[in-house]
């Protein structure tokens, strides 16, 4: 009993985290940042966007639906593309966070998969030509 | 119970994913003369006057008829800008919105399917879902004339 | 079909509504409050701490917000204490989220009166120091 008391006081203090890495600037793919654009760049806003993904996790690790990060974020990609955007500012993610407790706990509950989504939004924008070479 | 148990539970596993658009904010430098709006900061200097909490509430009915003002452009372009103007402004900056619970494609083919369902088998309604958009905002007036 | 359409007409009626609250706050510089703003500062300033503050009450009959937890109440009984106290002469990167119940919400809080409708305001901000000519004292 001991042993189950101390694992469950361990796993009770624990952080969630999660982290995605932004894709490098490339010409042929729009930009994503969380900032907004260096003072004096030239833009025309396209409009704002937010994508959201939504599953379940299997036994607390697997994410079949694919709500993480990474999903999000191609999705807003995908829409900064749909739109001919050069790229989408300002971004925003909201994700439900499960800690490893949690997650284990789902393991052991299997039969009653976590509910999962992530949400990113921002503004997309497109560069006006005279600025549109010096924004990376 | 069971079957309703069992779509919820594929559906979860295929997982899907729901777009919110709204419509282009204020360019930089401004193209229009109206009110800027912009999810980052001001291009020139300003002062900030106060700041704005805006919530849009709808309904979504069987699945594809969105009703009421659950909108990312609703609550931008009507109560967030009257707000501003109201108190002075001639700006909004740093704009953040959020879609509380926006539906994915195949919730909304799901209540579709049940709404008919429903009606066909005289048992149970048209599905309802409340639909909530907030947005918030920081109101300046630009000093002098800049924008 | 007839059934949907209602059901679209009843939802047009009763969905149709944007809550708006916000706080006007004085001109920076033109009293000795501290300043906010959610964006950056240009001027050189030195960085005191994180600040939050989170003000929670209950709306009585569904309207009635005894404690204060709307944005005025939060920036102006809150924050900029807050700010004073950790010695800061404004605050940057704030962000804000405050409990709207939708009208209709509200009129069963009214005809429930007794459940009081839970409500709050959180700030978050980052509390600055202006250094060198910009910390100039308000005249």
């Amino acid at each position: 009993m001991r042993p189950l008391a101390t694992l469950m006081l361990l796993l009770s203090g624990c952080t969630a985290s999660t982290f995605t890495r932004l894709p490098a600037p490339e010409a042929s793919r729009p930009f994503i940042t969380a900032e907004g654009l260096p003072a004096g760049t030239a833009y025309d806003s396209v409009g704002i966007v937010q994508v959201t993904r939504r599953g379940v996790l299997v036994f607390g690790f697997a994410d079949p639906a694919g709500t993480e990060l990474d999903a999000a974020l191609a999705d807003l990609e995908m829409e900064a593309r749909k739109a001919g955007a050069d790229g989408v500012v300002n971004a925003r993610v909201v994700k439900q966070p499960w800690t490893l407790a949690e997650r284990i706990a789902g393991a052991v509950l299997f039969f009653a998969p976590f509910p999962s989504e992530v949400t990113m939004t921002g503004e997309l924008v497109r560069l006006r030509r005279e600025s549109a070479g010096g924004v990376k | 119970m069971r079957r309703a148990l069992l779509s919820s539970l594929v559906l979860g596993l295929l997982g899907c994913s729901a777009v919110s658009k709204g419509s282009a904010l204020s360019a930089v430098p401004s193209r229009e003369p109206g009110m800027f709006v912009s999810t980052g900061g001001a291009p020139a200097p300003y002062v900030t006057l106060g700041f704005v909490q805006v919530r849009g509430y709808g309904v979504q009915v069987a699945g594809f008829a969105d009703v009421g003002h659950a909108t990312l452009d609703g609550p931008i372009r009507n109560a967030l800008l009257a707000e501003a103007a109201r108190m002075g402004g001639n700006g909004v900056i740093h704009v953040e919105f959020l879609d509380e619970n926006p539906s994915t494609e195949i919730e909304r083919a799901q209540a579709a399917a049940n709404s008919i369902q429903n009606l066909a088998s005289g048992r149970g309604g048209v599905e309802q879902k409340d639909r909530y958009v907030t947005v918030t905002g920081e109101v300046i007036r630009f000093e002098g004339a800049a924008r | 079909m007839k059934r949907i359409v209602t059901a679209v007409l009843f939802a047009s009626a009763f969905a149709g509504c944007t809550m708006v609250n916000s706080v006007a706050l004085p001109a920076r510089g033109t009293t000795a409050e501290p300043f906010v703003t959610a964006g950056d500062l240009a001027e050189p300033h030195e960085v005191i701490g994180l600040v939050q503050v989170t003000r929670t009450g209950v709306l009585l009959f569904g309207n009635l917000d005894v404690v204060g937890t709307d944005l005025e109440a939060g920036f102006k009984q809150a924050l900029l204490p807050a700010i004073k106290e950790a010695g800061g002469d404004g605050a940057v990167r704030v962000r804000y989220q405050m409990t709207q119940y939708a009208p209709a919400a509200r009129v069963i809080g009214a005809i429930l009166f007794f459940i009081p409708l839970p409500s709050s305001v959180t700030i978050t901000g980052q509390v600055v120091k202006l250094k060198g000519a910009a910390a100039a004292p308000v005249q």
